[in-house]
């Protein structure tokens, strides 16, 4: 049980690092058209990239269930700090 | 649905959104010491952070067809605001999962209580500035 919560908890942090990452990809190579000329939009970006993320998550999920203990111990808090910045640098300098 | 009912969802969400980070600045605070159990305040929190982004989730396709262009054709800055507040979002909902979960698989391993302590500092941070960005937006342009 312990080993599935801790390996869930990495799915969350893969996935935002997905959702970032995605979102920076299309900034830097597929921008979006200015919403200013689009009268209704067909599409939502949010949504997709959100699912994107939640695949990311489920496989990294998957894969991390896999690891020992130890190693996920050792590397957790890098996890979740790495996570955060660049979830924040995101955010901050390519929204 | 009318633009009535849109515009208090829309109200639930901000208030929920503040909710949400009082209720995650609690476990930030609680999780400081090492052994503390919090196992119905983090669970709460998280609960709580992703129940005012699911009625995000849940308004943003009628925003996006009626209020979004609005605000860009308004005014850049504040669309951009919107956007950053979206993206942060995502990672404020996502830490404070991280966290709860890592709390509930960390009663005999300090290296996971300090990341859920982490977790948590970060998650309630980005929500606080979640819920000013949203603030601020909805202050300039709303349903």
């Amino acid at each position: 049980m312990k080993r599935w919560l801790a390996a869930l908890a990495i799915g969350a942090c893969v996935a935002a690092l997905a959702y970032a990452t995605s979102r920076a990809v299309q900034v830097w190579l597929f921008p979006e058209p200015d919403p200013r000329t689009i009268a209704v939009p067909t599409r939502i970006g949010f949504f997709w990239r959100a699912w994107v993320a939640f695949y990311a998550g489920t496989l990294a999920t998957l894969g991390a269930a896999a690891l020992r203990p130890s190693t996920v111990d050792a590397r957790i808090g890098q996890l979740i700090l790495v996570t955060a910045i660049a979830t924040a640098l995101q955010g901050v300098f390519l929204p | 649905m009318t633009v009535e009912t849109l515009r208090l969802l829309e109200r639930v969400h901000g208030h929920l959104g503040w909710l949400a980070a009082a209720a995650l600045v609690h476990p930030a605070i609680l999780l400081r010491r090492r052994n503390r159990r919090a196992p119905l305040s983090v669970t709460l929190a998280a609960a709580l952070v992703t129940l005012s982004g699911a009625f995000g989730a849940f308004i943003y396709p009628s925003y996006s067809k009626l209020v979004r262009r609005a605000v860009y054709m308004a005014s850049l800055r504040h669309g951009l605001l919107f956007e950053r507040k979206e993206h942060l979002a995502f990672a404020a909902i996502a830490l404070a999962w991280a966290g709860c979960l890592l709390h509930l698989s960390s009663r005999d391993s300090e290296p996971r209580q300090r990341a859920a302590h982490l977790a948590f500092v970060c998650s309630a941070g980005l929500t606080l500035l979640v819920a000013t960005l949203g603030t601020i937006v909805s202050a300039f342009r709303s349903f």
